[in-house]
């Protein structure tokens, strides 16, 4: 049985009058004591939505071809036992295994015969991603208390359904399962895929290569393969008369949190974590508004729970202790520091890509000087490498850069996507 | 002041005197089967909202037992107090009686080293029993009763465990004190008072109705830092000791530096206690903590006054 370990990183003093905690909760899942009767495991569910609409055909086959590989390649990445099914997905959703719709268990049979209607993908017709997603709704539904997990890929915008119907699409799949989305090439919306891996608790990249597809689906179907537990939340408890003001996870990528809350009592929220495997570790940055106190009190600013279907079980404690000694009420704590950085540098490069979109280069140059700057002072060297194929670095130190004349669209939209990828801090060991 | 007890419900060692269980939350009294205690000091939330020493509904932390403790025993009263800067009391006090001849001893734990506030307590405690245990069987060599009061007290803190790597050995500095008034004549007083370190004894009297004090201690200090002290690591524990005799209209008073500090002449002192000449008793002891919160608070205050009428 998966059990919760968290560590909590913070500077507990705050000044006199002072009322806002800031703490980074390290949390890691790890496997429970052997002694305990083992638990029936969680079954997982796999469900692979591809687009097979017309612009699949682009590239003289290549996209076509690469999304059979690619479905293929998750496809014998599954477990036996694995519940899974394969949507064809253009201007609706299509069953293309089992064809008689539901869920196969997967085994050498059931794995062979997928494979081989994977095979013979065909490309036709427009895209409307909502209507994939009610497909997976409808396929996970009675199997709610799954580890569920869909692999969307689109080489397209949402064009074929009105934006409602996305949106309403997705409100159905929350807390059903999880979805990682993929975008094929540079026709598609960063926007409109990180909305729905954002509400669905998974992550958006681009495969700017038809040739890297494959190992990008194995990985995502593997990936699903490590997890152990379900419907993991955090759960705060924070005194009366205190505000969460920002939940966020900040590790490994950078996610908001705050508008996915739901009360549990008066005095406690959960915020959904989704599915973990064994040993996985993330980090989250909470602020909290408390009652102020008197010099020497000590308040409690949170008591940090992770619940597993609801039952919660206390991990850590945020604390609150006023002090007049200055040296300790402005010491800064280091792992707050690096990852409010961390926030900054995604929304600099969020904002200088903007501003570099409108012909605004002088914020555009600003800006993504300043990204530069933060990632290279946190180490971040994906990011300073992402950025470099936009902007050329003087000096890193300074964040002095100049734009590049010309930019590929794909090194663009991964800049884009991935400036939420976050570093974590060099803890002593 | 009864000894430690144990709990009836769940079988935890508790505190001398302590009313209920700070384990299990039970009764000591039984009457209760649990829960009983006192409310949040903040929201006055029940007892049964604390949870591991936070209020389930502010999320106060519930004082320490320790934070702020006073005992009113008629004629000797003592207060002591964390202050503001301090995350915990290391000072301790133990007051007591035999007859008329009444018992103050005030400890401060040196905070440079591990788990001082153990040193303190323990040889606080150990040296008013052992001066209670003396007078009780009779003892009017009131010299040897503080030379074996703080043998004993050192056996106490010698005794708190000594962490490994740590600051070094938990120290406290004793002054014990006895306040003798004279069996025959009603208008005399003697008191003996034995020390190391850096807390202090002194005589407060009135001369032609202001307010006079006279220190009876000499501090073991050198350049802000004690040079003698009880403890594992303790050199020479052979307490200083000094004999006077008062007239019987003045009050003895122990206290830690966490108060002379603030009023380091007996000048100051004296000017502080006309200040605070209204009240008497417990309630002057709390006004003389108040007063060193008030001024910051800075250590930990323990004012212990004997001969109040």
């Amino acid at each position: 049985m998966t059990q919760f370990n968290a560590s909590v990183f913070q500077n507990e003093y705050l000044p006199e009058g002072g009322n806002v905690v800031d703490a980074v909760v390290s949390v890691t899942a790890v496997e429970g004591s052997a002694a305990a009767v083992a638990p029936p495991a969680v079954p997982i569910v796999e469900v692979i939505a591809v687009d097979v609409s017309g612009s699949m055909n682009e590239d003289g086959g290549a996209k076509i071809r690469a999304a059979r590989d690619a479905t293929i390649a998750a496809l014998d990445a599954l477990a036996p036992g694995v519940l899974f099914a394969v949507i064809a997905g253009n201007h609706q959703a299509s069953a293309l295994y089992p064809t008689t719709g539901g869920l196969a268990e997967a085994d050498a049979r059931t794995i062979q015969d997928a494979k081989e209607a994977a095979s013979r993908i065909y490309a036709d017709g427009g895209t409307a991603i909502g209507s994939w997603l009610r497909g997976a709704t409808a396929l996970i539904q009675g199997h709610s208390d799954s580890i569920a997990h869909v692999i969307l890929l689109t080489d397209g915008r949402n064009e074929h359904e009105q934006p409602w119907e996305l949106d309403a699409a997705i409100a159905d799949a929350v807390g059903l399962f999880e979805c990682d989305c993929r975008g094929l090439g540079v026709n598609w919306e960063p926007d409109e895929l990180r909305k729905i891996s954002n509400a669905l608790l998974g992550t958006t990249d681009i495969i700017a290569s038809p040739s890297e597809m494959e190992a990008e689906f194995r990985a995502l179907a593997q990936k699903t393969m490590t997890k152990q537990v379900t419907n993991v939340a955090l759960r705060l408890w924070t005194p009366k008369g205190s505000e969460i003001q920002f939940v966020k996870q900040v590790s490994p990528l950078l996610e908001d949190l705050s508008e996915k809350s739901k009360p549990v009592d008066a005095l406690s929220r959960d915020y959904p974590l989704g599915s973990w495997a064994d040993e996985e570790s993330r980090d989250y940055h909470v602020r909290i508004a408390i009652p102020t106190g008197s010099v020497g009190d000590e308040r409690l600013a949170a008591r940090v729970m992770l619940a597993i279907n609801d039952e919660a079980e206390p991990v850590a404690l945020v604390r609150a202790v006023w002090t007049n000694d200055d040296a300790l009420s402005t010491r800064i704590n280091r792992e707050v520091a690096h990852y409010t950085g961390q926030a900054e540098l995604a929304d600099v490069i969020h904002d200088g890509l903007a501003a570099r979109q409108a012909g605004d280069e002088k914020n555009a140059t600003l800006k993504l000087g300043r990204a530069v700057q933060i990632a290279h002072e946190a180490g971040n060297e994906g990011t300073v490498r992402l950025l470099k194929k936009v902007v050329d670095v003087e000096d890193p130190k300074t964040g002095t850069v100049r734009l590049k004349r010309a930019v590929a669209t794909e090194d663009e939209m991964a800049l884009d996507v991935r400036s939420t990828r976050t570093v974590r801090v060099e803890r002593k060991s | 002041v009864s000894d430690e007890q144990t709990c009836p419900a769940c079988g935890e060692p508790g505190a001398e005197g302590a009313l209920w269980c700070e384990a299990c939350g039970a009764d000591y009294a039984g009457e209760h089967a649990a829960l009983e205690g006192p409310p949040c000091v903040d929201c006055g939330a029940a007892h049964d909202e604390i949870v591991e020493g936070y209020c389930s509904e502010c999320g106060r932390k519930q004082p320490a037992e320790r934070d702020h403790q006073h005992e009113d025993l008629g004629p000797i009263v003592a207060v002591s107090d964390r202050g503001k800067r301090h995350h915990q009391n290391e000072d301790a006090y133990a007051i007591g009686r035999s007859g008329s001849t009444l018992v103050a001893v005030v400890c401060d734990g040196v905070s440079t080293t591990d788990d001082p506030q153990d040193a303190s307590l323990g040889a606080a405690i150990a040296a008013r029993d052992s001066l209670v245990d003396a007078l009780e069987a009779g003892e009017t060599d009131f010299e040897a009763a503080l030379v074996a009061a703080v043998a004993a007290a050192q056996t106490a803190a010698a005794d708190v465990e000594v962490r490994q790597g740590g600051e070094g050995p938990a120290s406290t500095t004793i002054v014990a004190s006895l306040y003798v008034p004279d069996a025959s004549d009603d208008s005399l007083v003697r008191t003996w008072t034995a020390w190391l370190g850096d807390s202090r004894a002194y005589w407060i009297y009135d001369v032609d109705g202001a307010v006079a004090v006279t220190q009876i201690t000499d501090d073991d200090e050198l350049d802000g830092s004690i040079t003698r002290w009880l403890g594992a690591d303790a050199g020479d524990t052979a307490p200083h000791i000094a004999q006077v005799e008062h007239d019987a209209d003045g009050q003895l008073l122990v206290c830690s530096d966490g108060l002379w500090k603030y009023v380091p002449s007996e000048d100051e002192l004296a000017s502080l206690l006309a200040d605070h000449g209204e009240v008497e008793g417990l309630a002057q002891a709390l006004a003389l903590v108040a007063y060193a919160n008030e001024r910051g608070g800075h250590d930990n205050t323990t004012v212990v006054i004997a001969g109040v009428t």
